[in-house]
């Protein structure tokens, strides 16, 4: 697999591209179908989606070493707004996790996690202890990352929340731990789900996840926006209804059709046939983006191509996994599907910065 | 592994080239082996629902779309005997929300406010919150739903929904009654006649949706197959608004509590007009009090008084325990009566003839009376009338009445020889009268006329029926005389004249039980009961006024109404008194016709009917502007011009398409959208002829 060094200085990595430009495509066209007799979502995620390019050229073409430099000052500023969120954030459905920047309205918790991923990276970078990590060397980190996520948290925003905490395990898990620390880091884990599970969840958080333990349970509105996804996507069967022809998900059935459910409604209307596709299309993703981590020329590049891989992975398969049923709703969106300003503009920033890696594992610095 | 406490810091130089991957063999591998494991996971369960359960959970995806949707097709109307519309079903819209799909709930509920008259503030707090269907407003008025639609706000809906919408406002509107929200008949005509107005339910696949609305497709003609019949009720829209009016008028100048006025062919037992106070508006029933719903001619009992004596004086007469000229000793206008002493309001009357105590209403007499007829006969007689058992009407929440048993004390029979101690409902009361003038039979009420279905075909006529024969024609006549006698001086009566007409009728003042202390009070009940023209009785008119505060004599407070209704009512059947022209007995008698109307003009131009009949094809005519004028204005200057009317909303009319001054056909229809506040009742000044 080995790239013979060209004398192009700048490689942009097309298949990245290609796969990217497929997921996005897929997304604005099942958003169109979810889009029928509403709102224009299609058109709105398009122009997000420019808006995103924009901000992933405008990544791509500073070294991303430079990021290296600039993690805990990105780090802080979004602590900043994350602060911001809980005071003057705009409340909606019981969350407070927008801001209105004027222009628009943003959450700042999607940067957050880049924000998570970068000083991980660094952090990870700048150490290197023989024999793999013990708990103690990751305080700082650990500190940096729990208070995001209880920030987050807070808003509530449990989705974003764990999201955060999986990534950063998984590139810790990903520069080694000891295994006694391993241990240790399971137990604690366990035992500090359960006064969260008591105390730090919000009514209707606790809900969700009894809904999906309890899924015979059908009045409980979560239960039955699962059930309902189940049953949209089991009569797409084999091949799909067709586009816009999903009669579950155009009837309203499945609430959040458009956002945190649209694997739904790719499931109804392009079946199994679609699911697969999209499937695909992921597994190719997350595996170029570890095979950019592999070639990256240094490790915070490793770390950094890791961490947005995590990124991609927990999305999908906690999204797809809570509309299937397996998962509890927690509201994570599709990376590139679901419709959304801030999520499209963090997945762009974060293929941004993997053909940011990819481009630069060639260049000697001068 | 070297512990040691030391780290062994490795720094590497960042412009290293890696000369091999950092990313260890076996650590990708693992990596992969995990992703493959949960992506592997999902596309399992992909596998499992679509193909696996794909047959199960199909069937349950199409038993939530199909199985109980319920799409209502149009109820029936509701027509007056000459085919006025009293009750029509016309599509209004309904807004709604879906709170998910909001991009700004505050900016929706600023432009929403202004629209549905309702507050920012309510509008927030509906759409705010995880509910993923609010109603904002049902049944609104068309413009109001276009303004909305054209705002395009996502998140806000419209669907079409029945609105039920009654014409004439308050005329008829206790009779008529009302539908509530999900289509059921509540109250009136509306409830008890429900499954037959109702429209048939139909299951369309694909037409609900998760909010479980069924949206009213304006495609799908089968639907009209289901639509519900009509009916026509024996109604008059003319007498009723007659009956309103002075109902309203005498309540008014009486400063009275309550009151009915009731109008029936005595001939058929039909019901013409059937007024009660305070009326009431079933377009707005949320607005008013549950309590002024009631249809008080049923369901409203009260101590009859003196318009009961003609049952008693009938049925002595029937019992031939007296004849017309038997002399009753009335002495000095007192008797007594075991410890209580009963007494007449004109005393030192002496002996007068039997029919002469129904003349003036004397208390004693009658009670010699009833004396001679004892108690069981008398009872008998009673219920023979149709006192004290539902009159068969058909409405809910109808009274029976109150007829105690024999054996009573002696002051018990005085006193239901002159009406208390016993209590009738007005259509009782009619209905007896109508005993007298249609020569002694107990006629079952009517309210139906017809039952149409929605091409006009008729499926269902009701006939008149007769219950039994009551008394002998020879002794209607002879009660008859009696109560013609009661108009005339020194009746008590006299103001119930009609120049020109025969006139038979009863007063009645009846002192009511004041509720705090069960005595007899100073509240009374002042009534007259009667029919009219008394050779060929066309009308019974019943009228009732519950505690006039004014005068207390139902020869002084209900004998003028009575006079003023019955005279207009036979005017609509080309019987004119002497002063209302030269025209007197000009049509013959129509009584005997059970389908009068119709080529007869009508006597009264302000009630014309509702929708104009269409007219001559041939010739255009001007549209007229109808801006600002209320709905009757509307339709009389519609038929003027010769112009249907289709109705939408209600109010004052504030939008009107063709524009003024567009040509239109004749008999063409104009589309009236109305909106806002009408007066509740009549400006007596400029409206009382």
């Amino acid at each position: 697999m080995a790239i013979p060094v060209t004398r192009r200085r700048y490689y942009v990595d097309y298949t990245l591209l290609a796969v990217v430009l497929c997921l996005a495509t897929f997304g604005l066209v099942a958003l169109q179908s979810a889009a029928t007799g509403a709102a224009n979502w299609h058109l709105t995620q398009a122009g997000w989606m420019v808006f995103g390019c924009a901000a992933a050229i405008l990544v791509t073409i500073v070294d991303y070493r430079h990021y290296q430099r600039l993690a805990y000052l990105f780090y802080g500023g979004v602590s900043l707004l994350l602060v911001l969120v809980l005071f003057v954030g705009i409340s909606r459905n019981n969350a407070t996790r927008w801001l209105d920047l004027g222009v628009f309205e943003a959450q700042p918790s999607e940067l957050a996690k880049l924000a998570v991923v970068l000083i991980t990276a660094r952090f990870l970078q700048e150490k290197q202890w023989v024999g793999g990590l013990r708990l103690r060397d990751l305080v700082i980190p650990f500190v940096l990352t729990m208070t995001t996520v209880i920030l987050v948290a807070a808003e509530p925003d449990l989705g974003t929340a764990l999201v955060i905490l999986a990534i950063f395990l998984t590139m810790v898990l990903f520069d080694g731990l000891r295994r006694s620390s391993l241990i240790i880091l399971l137990v604690s884990l366990v035992l500090l789900a359960l006064p969260v599970w008591q105390f730090g969840l919000e009514s209707y958080q606790r809900e969700r996840i009894t809904a999906f333990l309890n899924p015979e349970g059908l009045h409980q509105e979560s239960a039955w926006q699962v059930r309902q996804a189940i049953i949209a996507v089991a009569s797409g069967g084999l091949a799909g209804k067709g586009h816009g022809q999903g009669s579950q998900v155009q009837s309203g059935f499945v609430p959040e059709n458009e956002n945190d459910f649209i694997f739904a409604h790719i499931g109804e209307e392009f079946g199994f046939l679609g699911c697969g596709l999209v499937l695909a299309l992921y597994t190719i993703l997350i595996l170029w983006s570890l095979r950019i981590a592999r070639y990256a020329r240094d490790k915070f590049g490793v770390l950094l191509a890791v961490g947005i891989a995590a990124l991609f992975f927990w999305h999908v398969v906690v999204n797809i996994g809570m509309v299937l049923g397996l998962l509890p709703v927690v509201g994570l969106w599709l990376p590139f599907i679901s419709y959304g300003g801030s999520s499209v503009v963090t997945v762009m920033i974060s293929v941004g910065l993997l053909i940011n890696l990819s481009m630069r594992r060639h260049v000697f610095h001068s | 592994m070297n512990e040691g406490g030391q780290r062994a810091v490795e720094e590497r130089r960042s412009d290293d080239l890696p000369d091999k991957p950092i990313l260890s063999q076996w650590r990708g591998a693992l990596v992969v082996l995990v992703l493959c494991l949960l992506f592997g996971a999902v596309m399992g369960r992909t596998l499992e629902l679509q193909v696996e359960r794909f047959d199960d959970l199909t069937r349950e995806a199409e038993a939530q779309l199909v199985g109980g949707i319920e799409i209502r097709a149009r109820r029936g109307a509701i027509y007056d005997r000459n085919g006025g519309e009293l009750a029509v079903s016309v599509r209004a819209e309904s807004i709604f929300a879906r709170p998910h799909e909001l991009v700004s709930v505050t900016q929706a509920a600023a432009s929403l406010a202004p629209l549905l008259g309702a507050s920012e503030a309510s509008l927030i707090q509906e759409m705010a919150g995880p509910q993923r269907f609010r109603w904002l407003a049902r049944r609104v008025a068309p413009h109001t739903a276009s303004q909305i639609r054209q705002l395009a706000i996502p998140g806000i809906h419209s669907t079409t929904e029945w609105q039920r919408f009654y014409p004439m406002r308050v005329r008829a509107g206790h009779l008529l009654g009302f539908v509530g929200d999900d289509g059921y008949g509540l109250e009136g005509i509306e409830r008890s006649l429900d499954a037959t107005l109702s429209g048939g339910v139909m299951e369309v696949r694909g037409l609900r949706d998760a909010y479980g609305r069924p949206l009213i497709s304006r495609e799908a003609p089968d639907l009209q197959q289901l639509e519900g019949s009509s009916i026509v009720l024996t109604i008059d829209a003319t007498l009723q608004r007659i009956a309103e009016r002075e109902l309203e008028r005498v309540i008014l100048e009486q400063s009275a509590r309550t009151g009915v006025i009731l109008v029936m062919d005595p001939q058929s037992g039909e019901v013409l007009a059937m007024a009660s106070w305070p009326l009431f508006d079933p377009n707005r029933f949320r607005s008013s009090h549950a309590a002024d719903w009631r249809n008080r001619a049923i369901t409203d009992c009260w101590e009859p008084g003196s318009t009961f004596k003609t049952f008693t004086y009938a049925a002595a007469l029937e019992a031939d325990v007296i004849e017309p000229e038997t002399r009753i000793e009335c002495g000095q206008g007192r008797a007594q009566v075991g410890q209580y002493r009963i007494s007449d309001s004109r005393r030192g009357i002496g002996t007068i003839s039997a029919w002469q105590v129904i003349q003036v209403s004397s208390n004693v007499g009658i009670y010699r009376i009833s004396q001679r007829l004892g108690q069981e006969r008398f009872h008998q007689a009673i219920r023979q009338f149709g006192f004290g058992e539902p009159s068969g009407i058909g409405l809910a929440g109808e009274q029976r009445g109150l007829v105690a048993t024999p054996p009573w004390a002696e002051i018990e029979l005085a006193n239901r020889a002159f009406g208390q101690g016993i209590a009738t409902t007005p259509i009782q009361l009619a209905l007896a009268y109508s005993v007298i003038a249609n020569g002694g039979e107990l006629m079952e009420p009517q309210l139906v006329r017809e039952v149409r279905s929605l091409d006009g075909r008729i499926l269902e006529t009701r006939e008149p029926r007769v219950r039994h024969r009551v008394i002998s024609r020879q002794t209607a006549v002879q009660v008859t005389e009696a109560l013609e006698s009661v108009v005339v001086s020194p009746g008590t009566g006299t103001r119930a004249a009609l120049s020109g007409i025969r006139v038979a009728g009863k007063t009645g003042t009846a002192q009511k039980v004041d509720p705090e202390t069960g005595l007899y009070g100073d509240l009374w009940m002042a009534s007259f009961a009667g029919f009219v023209p008394a050779d060929d009785p066309q009308f019974t008119i019943v009228v009732m006024i519950d505690e006039p505060q004014v005068d207390h004599y139902g020869g002084v407070v209900a004998a003028p109404v009575f006079a003023r209704v019955a005279e207009q009512a036979l005017a609509t059947r080309a019987v004119f008194t002497d002063q209302a022209g030269e025209a007197q007995e000009s049509a013959p008698a129509t009584a005997a016709d059970p389908v009068p109307q119709e080529t007869v003009p009508q006597a009264d131009p302000e009630e014309p009917p509702v929708f104009s009949p269409p007219t001559d094809d041939s010739e255009r005519v001007t549209v007229p502007d109808f801006t600002l004028l209320t709905l009757s204005e509307a339709l009389e200057l519609a038929e003027s011009e010769g112009i249907q009317l289709t109705i939408h909303g209600w109010g004052l009319v504030r939008h009107q398409w063709p524009a003024v001054g567009a040509r239109v056909r004749r008999g063409s229809g104009v589309d009236l959208y109305l909106r806002g506040q009408y007066e509740l009742s009549w400006d007596l000044t400029t409206r009382m002829p």
